[in-house]
Parts: structure tokens; C-alpha cells; sequence
């Protein structure tokens, strides 16, 4: 897995770990129940505090992306990856909802928003 | 998740610590915990305390109230059982200069039941030390890398560090972090370090406690600690009274300011949410307060005022 | 006690910082120099005087070595350092004192055995004992003063002190002299004769009474001096 830390994008550490152990576990490349590096090697070989990688882990775990045993380790969970298929999912319904709404109080039709939706669809390569 | 604070005997845990000085200094009332397996940053400008800090660690100084716990043993009832498990490194040698680094390992070794002669030649030769060269012809770098090693070859499992990085170059101080970090990485061991140089701290700390005229100002996670400021920037006019209420610290220059704001007072500055969503229309920006930052602001004049009427 | 063991082991290699050939040939030679003068004059008088005062004031000096190279740059920070309590480290140097207490006494016999051998051919053991015991009393009362100053002091404030501390009382005792020759001059007679007296008709036993009461003197000394330097030691501020 590639985990690669940027002092300078101004994100904090914690997040560009678990964006990116994240973006692992829905690409497939961290199968269901296996381990992340331990906390403590993780921190060392990225110099980074080991309470960075801890909270990382944490939200990880409380997102339900991953797991953490006690004196095992923390290992990507059976449905981690359905899960944030999930969630990911109704964020993006929510997004668009959101969207739908203002469309509708300035009256764009359906159409439109369509067009604009392909638009956005095409131009985003981001993420 | 087993966090960091649960269940592991604290490494260090410092109540209510307090030293008056003839000179008028005063450490007042210090107090805070630092469990075992992680790095403790102990930050503060010069003359702030961390070296008096220290010395009351060490019983080098009486201390006039409070009580200071090594891995749950007192610092001076378990005098011994507590510096045999504390390794110590000063910014300048307290070796006698015409010992040899030999004469070093001879005089040290008999001082610990837990002397390693293996580890200590093994460090010997990681930083390069010669057994022959004598502790004056060392650099300043070198002494402290005998310092280290000598307090790294005794098992010790609390390492005390007073401004270890000051006589080191980039690559001295990339190589001491890179031994803390292995240090603890057994999850038992623990670091208590002082420095002013914020970079060392950066990255691989765990936890700050900041000391400032000899009082606590914070003490807790690193990320915490760089979360809950945030620095608000403007022009010389926008210098609004409700920035000047909730501002910890503020300097003020031809072109502009610079006040640093707690960031749960962040929602009480009207000149932030001027075009909300479109922050270059704003008069203000606010943004991420590094620790030089907090450091800074919190020492200037207005903030002096400020603690002391707090 | 492990502490106290630490603490001599740490002093001694302080006062060996510079070396042990030095000192080691400085006890040596010394003696070695003054049978040699001795044994090429055929034993003269001055001899025992010589070696005692000459390695008195070696051996006063060794065991304050650990105070100056203390004062040398950060040194005393290590006594923060290291796993020993203050008491023991207080006590750990002054068996140090102790131990070249030993070492002199050592000198001073060998100085005078030779002496006396040269001189008479045979050695009289209770002038030999006299002669032992005087220096190392002397010797103990003058480290009990010494070493208080010492961790009251820096080192040279302390010699400073010390030398302070002989001139005033050699001229307090002339002072009194001087008083008595001038107000009763008849006292002062009195008091040589009663001296004079006193030493001409000593007996043995007088003599084991008088080198009981230097011993017990200086044990006494030592005690209070411990003392005195623990309570300055254990208030000390690094």
C-alpha cells in the first residue's frame, strides 16, 4: 500500500492517512481483513507522532472502514468496503439533492441540469 | 481502539510542581502527565522554566510544592530506582573534559545495575565516537551523542532530553528523532524532550506542554494543541474590538496584523463571515496556527496582560 | 551500601582524571626520594619531619581534586544524574578522605621506619605508632575543616578560607601570648615550666591516654564535619 505524507498541502496528517488508506481499501488494494501496519511502525518509518496515526486508526475504525483488535492490530473489515460503497453513496445522493434544490428555486429545468451534471461528471478527474 | 492514555502507568506525571527563585522567577504550579510510549515536546521560550523543570525531575533543585512521579515511583523517596531507570542528556557535556570516551563507559558502567556495554559500543560506533578522543576534542553534536548513548545503554525507560538539538546540524537532528521514535517504539519507553527549535516537534511528537513565565499554558496532544488556535490576519484598520476580545495574542505591523484566536472563539469575529463561502471578500482570514506561531503570539506584550489578568 | 560503593568508585576516577602514573608515582617517589636521601646521609634528623609534612600536603590535596574537576565545566550536573542518593555521595568522598587517611599513614611509617633504621639501625615501634598517629590526627582535623568550605565554597574560595582560618588562629595565639607576656609575665613562665614538666615526666601510659585523645579528637572532627557538609550538601542547588 502507498502511503505518501505532504507537509506543504496544508491537509492535516491524519486526514491524507486515512484519505488515503481509504481510497486503498476501495480500490481493492487492501483486501477484506487484512492488517494495516502497526501504529508504532507506521509512525516510525513516516516520522510522524504515533497519536497522528492512533486518531487516523480511530476514525477509520469509528467510520467502519477498518477494525481494531486489541494486542492484534487493525484489520480492514469484511464490509469495509461496502460500507464506504455505501456512504459514499449517499453522499453523493445528498449532494445532488442539495442540488436539485437550488436548481428548482431558480427554476433550471431538468434537462439543463442534466447537461450540467454530465459537465461536471466529465471535468472532474480530481477524485 | 486501545488509545494513549488508558490503562499504561504514566511514564511521568508532574502535580502541582512549583520553585521560587530569590531572583524572582517562579515555576507555578506545573502540572501534567505523560503516558509511557510516547515523545512529550516541553516547549517555551527562553528563560520559560523547562530547564528548572528538569532540575526538580532530577532533584538537582528543592521544589517548594507538589509532587513529581517517575513510572509511579517519587523522585526523591525512589531516588535511585528512579535515575537508574532515567537516561539524561544536557545541551552541554557533563562529562569531565580530559576523560577519554573510554574513561566514560569506565566511569558510567558501575553506575547502573543495567549498564550494556554491547548497546553503548554499539552506539559508539553509529555516531562515529572514538573510544580514544577525549571529551573535549568531541564537538558540541558529539558530546551530546555521548550523552545519549550513555543514557541509552542502561535500559532506561524515561529519557530526559534539555534542548538536546541545539549544537546539531539538519541531518544530527533528522538522525536523533529518527532514535527516539525507534526508542519508543516497544509502546514502554517514553521521551520528555525541551527545545525551542518547533521543527524537531513537527512531526514526531506526541504531546506538547507549553511553558510560558514560568506557568502552564497548554498541555496536551501535538494535533490538539495546533487545532485549537488558528491565526487571524488583516489589515491595519480591521483590527475590529471583537478581534481584539477573543485575540490570545496580537502583533501589529504597518501593513497589517496578525492575532491569534482560540478556535472555539473563531464564530464571535464578525470580519470572518463578511461573504460567507468567498473568503476573499472578507476583511479577515483566519487560517492554521503552526507551533512557532502560538509560541510567538503568545509572548508578545498584550498577551503578558492577558494572562496575568486570566 | 551500593550507593556509597558508587559514589568512592566515581570519586576516585574523578581524582585519577588527569591520570594514575602521576599520582601513583607522586606516593611512590616521594617516599622512595627521602629513604634515598636518608640511606646516601646516613638518617638525619629532619627526615620524619620531611616525609610527614611533604606527603601530608599531597594527600590533604588529592581527595579535594574531585571538587575542582566538579567545578570543570558541567561535572556536577552528573551528580544529578546518576543513580545515587546525595547522602551516600557526601559520604562515598569522605570515605575517599578516609581512604588516603590510610595511605598517609602508610607513607609516614615507611618514611620513618626508614628514618630510624638509618639512624640507629633498629625501629622503635611506639615512636613509630606516635609519629603515624600525630600525622593522621593532624591530617583528619585539617580535611574535617577543608571539606565543609569545599562544598560551602568553590575550591579556591574554600583554600582561600582555609588559609584565612590558619592565619587568624596563629595570630590569635600570638595575640594571647603577647597579652599574658605583657600583663603577668610570671603566667608565662609558669606555663613552660608546667609544659616542660609535663613531657619529662610522661609515662607510657600518658602517651596512649594523649594519641587516645588525638583519635577520639579526630573521629570527633570527622563526625562534625560530615555533618556540617551533609547539611550544605543536601541544601545544594545545581
Amino acid at each position: 500500500m502507498k502511503l505518501i505524507i505532504s507537509s506543504v498541502s496544508g491537509e492535516p496528517i491524519y486526514e491524507q492517512i486515512k484519505n488515503q488508506i481509504r481510497a486503498s481499501v476501495l480500490n481493492g488494494e487492501l483486501k477484506a481483513g487484512e492488517a494495516l501496519p502497526s501504529l508504532r511502525k507506521l509512525a516510525k518509518e513516516l516520522r510522524i507522532s504515533v497519536l497522528t496515526v492512533t486518531r487516523a486508526y480511530n476514525e477509520l475504525a469509528d467510520e467502519g472502514v477498518v477494525q481494531n483488535i486489541q494486542g492484534k492490530g487493525t484489520f480492514v473489515m469484511d464490509k469495509g468496503n461496502e460500507l464506504m460503497r455505501n456512504q459514499l453513496e449517499s453522499q453523493a445522493r445528498a449532494s445532488l439533492a442539495e442540488a436539485v434544490c437550488a436548481a428548482k428555486a431558480v427554476d433550471i429545468p431538468l434537462a439543463d441540469l442534466e447537461t450540467m451534471l454530465a459537465e461536471e461528471y466529465q471535468k472532474d478527474v480530481a477524485s | 481502539m486501545t488509545t494513549a492514555t488508558d490503562q499504561s502507568p504514566m511514564a511521568l506525571s508532574i502535580t502541582g510542581a512549583t520553585k521560587h527563585y530569590a531572583s524572582g522567577f517562579t515555576l507555578d504550579d506545573i502540572t501534567f502527565d505523560l503516558p509511557s510510549g510516547y515523545i512529550m515536546g516541553l516547549i517555551g521560550p527562553n528563560g520559560a522554566g523547562k530547564s528548572t523543570l528538569i532540575k526538580l525531575i532530577l532533584n538537582m533543585i528543592h521544589r517548594d510544592a507538589g509532587e513529581i512521579h517517575v513510572l509511579g515511583l517519587d523522585n526523591i523517596a525512589d531516588e535511585e530506582i528512579v535515575k537508574e531507570n532515567l537516561g539524561v542528556v544536557f545541551d552541554s557535556s557533563y562529562f569531565i573534559e580530559t576523560w577519554t570516551v573510554n574513561k566514560v563507559e569506565q566511569a558510567m558502567a558501575p553506575m547502573y545495575l543495567a549498564w550494556d556495554h554491547a548497546a553503548f559500543d554499539g552506539y559508539l560506533t553509529r555516531f562515529g565516537l572514538d573510544r580514544k578522543k577525549r571529551v573535549k576534542e568531541l564537538s558540541r553534536g558529539m558530546q551530546m551523542k555521548l550523552m545519549l548513548a550513555v543514557a541509552l545503554s542502561h535500559d532506561a525507560k524515561l529519557l530526559v532530553l534539555d534542548e538536546p538539538t541545539s549544537g546539531l546540524d539538519v541531518l544530527a537532528r533528522d538522525e536523533l528523532m529518527d532514535i527516539l521514535q525507534n526508542y519508543i517504539a516497544d509502546g514502554e519507553r517514553s521521551v520528555l524532550f525541551s527545545t525551542h527549535i518547533t521543527a524537531d516537534l513537527e512531526r514526531a511528537a506526541d504531546f506538547i506542554t507549553y511553558i510560558t513565565r514560568g506557568k502552564l499554558y497548554f498541555t496536551g496532544p501535538k494535533d490538539e494543541f495546533e487545532e485549537s488556535f488558528r491565526l487571524v490576519k488583516g489589515g491595519p484598520d480591521d483590527l475590529a474590538p471583537d478581534v481584539k476580545g477573543v485575540a490570545v495574542g496580537i502583533h501589529r505591523y504597518e501593513t497589517g496584523f496578525d492575532a491569534l484566536v482560540r478556535a472555539e472563539d473563531l464564530g464571535k469575529i464578525a470580519g470572518l463571515k463578511a461573504g460567507e463561502g468567498r473568503h476573499w471578500t472578507a476583511p479577515l482570514t483566519a487560517e492554521p496556527a503552526s507551533i512557532d506561531d502560538i509560541i510567538r503570539l503568545t509572548n508578545t506584550s498584550d498577551a503578558a496582560y492577558a494572562m496575568e489578568v486570566a | 551500601m551500593i550507593g556509597i560503593r558508587r559514589a568512592f568508585e566515581l570519586d576516585v576516577r574523578r581524582i585519577t582524571s588527569q591520570g594514575v602514573f602521576s599520582i601513583v608515582a607522586l606516593l611512590i617517589g616521594f617516599p622512595a626520594v627521602i629513604i634515598l636521601l636518608g640511606s646516601i646521609s646516613g638518617g638525619v634528623s629532619y627526615m620524619p619531619g620531611a616525609a610527614i609534612g611533604g606527603v601530608s600536603a599531597m594527600l590533604a590535596l588529592l581527595p579535594l581534586n574531585t571538587f575542582t574537576f566538579e567545578q570543570q565545566g558541567q561535572n556536577n550536573w552528573m551528580n544529578g544524574v546518576i543513580p545515587v542518593r546525595r547522602i551516600h555521595q557526601v559520604i562515598g568522598r569522605y570515605l575517599v578522605v578516609g581512604a588516603c587517611a590510610l595511605i598517609l599513614a602508610l607513607e609516614v611509617a615507611v618514611c620513618v621506619g626508614a628514618g630510624m633504621l638509618f639512624e640507629s639501625g633498629t625501629i622503635q615501634f611506639s615512636g613509630l605508632i606516635i609519629s603515624v598517629l600525630a600525622a593522621v590526627v593532624m591530617y583528619a582535623l585539617l580535611e574535617s575543616v577543608l571539606l565543609p568550605l569545599c562544598y560551602r565554597f568553590t575550591y579556591q574560595k574554600a583554600l582561600l578560607t582555609m588559609m584565612l582560618i590558619c592565619i587568624g588562629l596563629g595570630a590569635a595565639i600570638a595575640a594571647v601570648f603577647a597579652l599574658l607576656a605583657k600583663l603577668t609575665p610570671a603566667a608565662i613562665d609558669a606555663l613552660i615550666s608546667w609544659t616542660v614538666s609535663l613531657t619529662e615526666t610522661m609515662s607510657g601510659a600518658g602517651m596512649i591516654w594523649l594519641a587516645l585523645g588525638g583519635v577520639v579528637l579526630a573521629a570527633a572532627a570527622a563526625v562534625v564535619s560530615l555533618f556540617v557538609s551533609l547539611h550544605i550538601y543536601l541544601a545544594k542547588e545545581f
